[in-house]
């Protein structure tokens, strides 16, 4: 009988260490989650590093200033590839998107959603509305021309990289996220940024 | 052995253990600056004074980006320096001091200006070690900011 109830109560208190689904703030990272694997707390603060730098780079200001000089408009980003090296799944969209509304919201570049390379989020809409070019049932005076679409002329790309080392019982990941502004006119980097982010975690002795 | 040289024994194991946890920072910097930042007044609300005296914040310059953005650099010291204070974060495994930062931007007319600038980010701090924390307003209409600290979990 006492064993019975000690079974009972610990399946009731196991019950109750559960929660209901709480809506939690996503710009705090108290309370967060933080794992051997990058997080999207990671991507947050590697995508500040990376605007913070990107807004005090003078290469990258020079580039802007002498684009100025030249056109009348601001410099058309496309998104990249930014390639994964690492053992897990990267959405690089949770990266890369933070970065262009940054440069963007600051006035600095236009982003293109026309073109986009592997990955990354790209509007197929423009490329699909002049296929309407053949279909009666549109009024041909609105239906978009071709050629009309601006190449970009600056780029962004990268790499995260992933390094493990493992002592013992103690393992530690690195993973490097590596990114690249290049001026696509001349193929020359305009601002580069590499920001490390470490995990170190010591598996106990007995058991996982 | 008596009770008086066990705890004698205890004492020194204990002394021995906090002394070689002690993992401060020393610096070496130039005395006579050549550098002129443009430092400001601040002023603060301290809902923790824990926080407060532990993380000492200096001084607070701000200047200019390449692209005329306003630039803040708020540099704090971990003061938890001392055999006391040491002992105690080793023990609670508070060292380094680990901080989480924001800032806040506003524009000209006082208006909050959402931005990715606005996330909270975590420092690592080791005790005497001094950081600085620094953010670039995410619009040239920006013209104040806020900053908020508080201890990471």
């Amino acid at each position: 009988m006492i064993k019975q109830t000690i079974l009972a109560l610990a399946a009731l208190a196991a019950v109750g260490c559960g929660s209901d689904p709480a809506s939690i703030d996503t710009s705090s990272n108290q309370g967060r989650i933080r794992s051997m694997k990058l997080s999207p707390l990671d991507f947050n603060e590697a995508a500040v590093t990376a605007v913070n730098n990107m807004f005090k780079s003078k290469v990258f200001s020079n580039y802007l200033r002498q684009y100025e000089t030249e056109n009348t408009d601001m410099p058309l980003l496309m998104l990249g590839k930014i390639v994964n090296n690492t053992s897990q799944t990267v959405n690089m969209p949770v990266l890369t998107e933070r970065i262009t509304e940054a440069l963007m919201n600051a006035e600095l570049v236009q982003v293109t959603t026309a073109a986009a390379g592997e990955g990354q989020l790209r509007d197929s809409a423009s490329a699909d509305i002049r296929d309407l070019e053949y279909d009666e049932n549109f009024d041909q005076g609105t239906v978009q021309k071709r050629g009309t679409l601006k190449a970009p002329n600056l780029s962004l790309s990268g790499a995260i990289i992933q390094q493990q080392a493992t002592v013992g019982r103690t393992t530690e990941v690195t993973y490097f996220i590596t990114l690249t502004l290049t001026d696509n006119r001349s193929g020359i980097a305009v601002w580069k940024g590499t920001q490390e982010i470490g995990r170190q975690e010591t598996r106990p002795l007995i058991g996982f | 052995m008596n009770r008086i040289s066990i705890l004698a024994c205890c004492a020194a194991g204990l002394l021995g253990m906090a002394g070689g946890c002690q993992n401060t920072v020393n610096t070496v910097e130039n005395a006579d600056k050549s550098a002129a930042p443009t430092y400001v007044n601040d002023k603060r609300v301290v809902t923790d004074g824990a926080l407060r005296n532990r993380l000492a914040v200096a001084k607070v310059a701000v200047g200019e980006s390449p692209n005329g953005m306003m630039v803040v650099q708020v540099e704090v010291t971990n003061m938890r320096t001392g055999f006391f204070s040491e002992a105690w974060s080793s023990m609670t495994g508070e060292n380094p001091y680990r901080i989480n930062y924001r800032f806040r931007w506003f524009d000209e007319k006082g208006m909050a200006v959402s931005g990715i600038s606005s996330v909270w980010q975590e420092k690592i701090i080791y005790p005497g070690e001094s950081a600085y924390l620094e953010s670039v307003a995410p619009s040239r209409d920006c013209r104040d900011f806020l900053l908020d600290l508080q201890e990471a979990e």
